[in-house]
């Protein structure tokens, strides 16, 4: 009951956080120059063409009107047209970011297992091999790009082993993808039974999911790390040892102590790299929705951009509106 | 009456990572606290008084030494120890907040230390119950969580959580130092309230001197890992016979207007690094009275009478500078006139 008052409480406030993010979105993107009236007709055009072109995207009105309109669309379900690929952006964005959503999800939780279980391992044992491999590892996780290691792992596993299929997408050209139905690749593979796209699709994901797990690992396990260790060392936990409690469960009561914190640094990574894998993308050929909004701000193709902004804006919230039902969950406190 | 406790020639060295130095945290400490005794362990930060009670507790391992409780030995740490011994010696932390799992119920906090004792829950919960009732919180507190107590109530917490296991020992690391002054007297009282009840002998930790007055029956001073004297508490106020005693009585500001502590030994510079320790007398450099053979041999401790054991080579002249005596003496007595306590003992 308190947790659904407290869901309640929570989604009241994302009607309003998302017409403020609308807003502050829609003038930013209209505040980088350039004019895509110019882009769209090429260096040989009129200045009346241009003009006419411009009255007709409705480019001569004033902001707040443009933004007035953008609105009334939008409340219609009409996130505009993108004019580099003359589909409405909704399409392509529901093609697109579900791409962008697997990808991350499958890297994250990559990061997860590996960044959880090597923190753990080391807060165990402070002066075990497991601690050495894991400082060394927080150290090259944080100073490699991942642009760089997904290059590297290309060049090993695609070039010189010839383990997985050419970073070209999400799926072998020659495999005739499912139709969709969340978009999730590999999902609708499994929905449909088509075993052999599964593979393929599943052969694609491999070396991204492993780029990103490989570096968002890294403030995983140092957060884990510290907390942990921060925890162990306190005096609740020497009194739990003095009271001859078993050392694995003073460990799985820090551990709970501790999971807040690691909770909230996941969460930041997932929002941050639905954007943030970008790179990623671009090295595997992914056409995820991070690269459809590059290629809009790039190209002053607005509506693209501000439906990218939407979309993560949404799912942020409903991450964060997540992550505060785990709070919820873990922290007794919170709801006493 | 044999003691409950006996320490023999402690020594505790922490090795510095990456350094082949050690620190020498006790440097052959050795005191006794008899059945429902107080032995109040007094001395500035760094002295060694935590580590101290650590090892006592069996948190840490010493390095040499002894420990022996009631006659058993238990210089291991605690999982070793003989298992009929887990629970008669417990330990109360500086920091009430931080003692406390914040995600635990007052009420299992309570009851932890007896979930790896067996006995089925119905005797667990009375158990509980007894404990929260004898240091004065309410039934309807279990419930709570340490964050949803004032620190005085969680410091109450700590107690109740030690004596659940019916010890003969509460190590009583600076209970009272992140209380407020009321809140401070409340614990002391409740401390001195148990101990009559139950007959628990404390070491009481601290660096507050009144206060250690006040609850202690002997007091040992330390000062770099060792203890340089030790005693009858008011006998060790009235004639403190080391200097680095009198330097430190003398550091308390009495909370009365017309007493004042006049010393007239003043203890110069910082404390020596435990890394490397002085060679003779560890305040030979700070002490107006040190002289040649002080700075090449540790004085040995020496009885002055009523187990009063000082090491000091001149504690005859010190005896002779000290007037803090009356001072404490005078003071104690106006305590005790305004609160209207009797035998240290609060009027009931």
């Amino acid at each position: 009951m308190n947790l659904l008052l407290f869901i309640g409480r929570r989604l009241l406030f994302i009607a309003p956080q998302l017409l403020g993010i609308v807003l502050v979105s829609f003038m930013l993107v209209k505040s980088i120059p350039g004019d895509p009236a110019v882009l769209m007709l090429g260096p040989t055009a009129t200045p009346e063409a241009i003009a006419s072109l411009r009255n007709s995207l409705g480019l001569d009105y004033s902001l707040p009107v443009q933004f007035w309109i953008y609105l009334q669309h939008l409340a219609l379900g009409d996130l505009g047209t993108s004019w580099q690929t003359t589909r409405p952006v909704l399409e392509d964005l529901l093609q697109r970011f579900p791409a962008t959503l697997e990808l991350v999800t499958l890297g994250l939780l990559t990061a997860v297992v590996i960044g959880i279980s090597l923190g753990l391992a080391s807060a165990f044992n402070r002066h075990g091999v497991l601690a050495r491999i894991a400082d060394f590892y927080g150290l090259g996780a944080g100073s490699l790009p991942d642009f760089w290691l997904a290059l590297v792992l290309i060049f090993v596993f695609y070039t010189l082993l010839q383990w997985v299929p050419a970073p070209l997408g999400r799926i072998d050209i020659a495999v005739i993808p499912p139709n969709p139905i969340t978009g999730f690749l590999t999902v609708d593979c499994l929905l449909t039974g088509n075993w052999e796209a599964l593979r393929s699709a599943l052969g694609h994901l491999l070396l991204p999911v492993m780029t990103l797990g490989l570096i968002n690992a890294g403030p995983i396990l140092k957060m884990t790390q510290s907390t942990m260790e921060k925890i162990l060392q306190s005096d609740f936990s020497h009194y739990q040892v003095l009271c001859g409690i078993p050392h694995r469960m003073v460990v799985r009561h820090a551990l709970h102590n501790a999971l807040p914190s690691v909770v909230t640094i996941i969460s930041v990574l997932y929002g941050y790299l639905i954007g943030g894998a970008v790179l990623v993308e671009i090295v595997f050929s992914w056409g995820g929705a991070g690269q459809y909004a590059v290629q809009g701000v790039l190209n002053s193709d607005l509506y693209p951009v501000l439906g990218f902004v939407l979309f993560s804006a949404i799912f942020s919230l409903f991450v964060y509106l997540f992550v505060d039902i785990i709070y919820f969950t873990i922290d007794p406190r919170i709801g006493h | 009456m044999s003691p409950v406790l006996e320490v023999e020639g402690l020594y505790k060295r922490f090795p510095i990572a990456g350094s082949r130095s050690v620190v020498q945290a006790i440097n052959g400490v050795s005191f006794s606290i008899g059945p429902g005794e107080t032995l109040g362990l007094v001395g500035e930060s760094g002295s060694g008084k935590t580590t101290v009670g650590r090892c006592i507790v069996g948190l840490i391992e010493a390095s040499a030494g002894t420990l022996r409780f009631k006659g058993a030995n238990i210089s291991m740490p605690r999982a070793r120890r003989p298992r009929d011994l887990f629970g008669k010696i417990q330990l109360v932390f500086q920091e009430p907040a931080e003692s406390l799992d914040p995600l635990m119920r007052i009420g299992r906090s309570i009851e932890e230390p007896l979930l790896t004792r067996g006995g089925s829950a119905v005797e667990r919960r009375e158990r509980v119950l007894r404990a929260v009732e004898q240091v004065g919180l309410r039934r309807e507190m279990l419930d709570l969580y340490p964050a949803e107590l004032s620190a005085g109530q969680q410091q109450r917490v700590g107690i109740a959580r030690a004596i659940i296991t019916r010890p003969e020992l509460i190590v009583l690391d600076e209970p009272t130092s992140a209380l407020d002054p009321t809140a401070r007297a409340e614990i002391i009282e409740l401390l001195m309230k148990i101990q009559r009840e139950l007959g628990t002998s404390y070491l009481f930790i601290s660096h507050d001197l009144s206060t250690v007055r006040f609850i202690s029956h002997r007091i040992a001073v330390m000062y770099l890992g060792m203890v340089v004297e030790q005693g009858d508490a008011a006998e060790v106020f009235a004639q403190a016979r080391h200097p680095y005693s009198v330097g430190l009585l003398s550091s308390v500001l009495l909370p009365h207007p017309h007493l004042s502590i006049e010393a007239n030994i003043s203890l110069k510079g910082e404390i020596p690094s435990p890394i490397n320790l002085p060679s003779g007398c560890y305040l030979a450099s700070r002490c107006p009275l040190a002289e040649e053979r002080c700075r090449h041999a540790m004085p040995p401790a020496e009885d002055v009478g009523g187990g009063h054991l000082v090491h000091c080579f001149r504690h005859r002249d010190v005896a002779r500078y000290d007037r803090i005596t009356d001072t404490f003496e005078q003071f104690q007595q106006e305590a005790e006139r305004i609160l209207g306590i009797h035998d240290g003992l609060p009027a009931a």
